[in-house]
């Protein structure tokens, strides 16, 4: 009797098949997973946040350079520059250094830059700093040649 | 082992969802790089083009016409003080075709383009015969005008007007030469009194701008 039993095992069978699928179906998810948000969505996220960044700041320079009016003895300008608020999730920051460059900085180093800025002579200074979740205005005044661009937000 | 026949058709699902997400992956690969642009090189490339062109550039006479001579003597040096952006980057600047400067050779690139007028200074000499003529007419913008006044026998060239402007006057009559400005607000009529059956020459040298329109491109590879 005791080997009939023992041979009776019919009615697990079906049981231990479904363990296999799940076993299968788990891993599979479980590897997925693992593949795509240990490193292909990460990577893709920081290679988009690098070109998002470089395109933000070539904007920005863009913009800063174009603020300036033609020459004039007494200028005063505002001109508002519409930036992403975050860059791969992160907020960021765009200062002027040395008056005549923007640098980029975001949390993540991979990110950023530096951008020089193609200004006329008469612009003497270039300050300020932007953050990415104020509204950011460029404010140009002075006039002949002693122009002023500063960075403002707001 | 009839129980876990349908083990392989999960195999066979597993191995169809694996190539798919794998596909999804290597499209969007294939998409991203499609997708990147130097936006670096064009803004460079767009300050260069902006700054050269510019009102105040040492390069135009005022926005968008540029001066001939001076983009001819274009260098590398005088460009990165003008444009501390262009500094140490490979750079190409043709005008009409024909490279004004290059730089580090750059291959491919980013371009962009400028339409421009080059001016370029042309001396002009007209000669009024006082027995036939006593008006010229100039071009716009000539400025300064060198007049050379030489009157026949019993000739007397009291005036020389710009419009109804008087640029010279000498009742007693005018000889020798003179050098006079024409306003950009005077008509371009110049005109001479001199008494009747008169005779002589009065010759005018004067430098004319000749514009015409050409594409500049600046080509940067950073």
């Amino acid at each position: 009797m005791g080997d009939a039993l023992a041979a009776d095992r019919r009615g697990v069978s079906s049981v231990v098949g479904k363990l296999y699928e799940l076993a299968i179906v788990l891993g599979f998810v479980g590897v997925v997973t693992a593949a795509l948000y240990g490193s292909a969505v990460p990577d893709y996220r920081t290679a988009t946040g690098v070109e998002v960044g470089d395109r933000t700041l070539a904007t920005a320079a863009t913009r800063v350079e174009a603020a300036v009016p033609p020459d004039a003895t007494s200028l005063r300008v505002e001109v508002a520059v519409d930036l992403p608020e975050t860059v791969a999730g992160e907020r960021y920051r765009v200062r002027a250094v040395n008056d005549s460059t923007l640098v980029f900085d975001h949390p993540d180093a991979a990110i950023g830059g530096r951008a020089r800025l193609a200004l006329p002579e008469r612009v003497v200074a270039v300050n300020g700093t932007w953050e990415s979740t104020e509204t950011t205005v460029v404010a140009v005044d002075g006039g002949g040649d002693d122009v002023r661009v500063r960075l403002v937000g707001r | 082992m009839r129980a876990q026949a349908n083990l392989p058709a999960l195999a066979v699902a597993v191995v169809l969802l694996t190539t798919g997400t794998v596909t999804a992956v290597a499209l969007g690969v294939d998409a991203f790089h499609e997708a990147e642009r130097d936006p670096v090189e064009r803004r460079v490339a767009e300050s260069v083009a902006e700054r050269l062109v510019a009102g105040d550039s040492a390069l135009t006479r005022r926005r968008g016409v540029l001066d001939g001579p001076a983009v001819d003597s274009l260098n590398g040096t005088t460009l990165d003080r003008m444009v501390p952006t262009a500094n140490g980057r490979s750079i190409r600047i043709a005008l009409g075709g024909e490279v004004v400067l290059s730089r580090g050779g750059p291959a491919g690139g980013t371009t962009v383009r400028r339409v421009v007028r080059v001016a370029r200074p042309v001396e002009r000499e007209r000669a009024i015969d006082l027995a036939t003529t006593r008006t010229v007419r100039l071009r716009n913008r000539t400025g300064r005008v060198a007049l050379d006044v030489e009157p026949g026998a019993n000739t007397t060239v009291s005036t020389v007007r710009a419009g109804r402007r008087v640029l010279l006057h000498d009742p007693t009559g005018l000889d020798g030469t003179a050098t006079v400005r024409v306003a950009r607000t005077d008509r371009r009529t110049l005109s001479v009194s001199a008494n009747e059956n008169a005779t002589g020459t009065v010759r005018l040298r004067y430098v004319r701008a000749n514009a015409s329109e050409a594409v500049l491109e600046v080509t940067v590879d950073a």
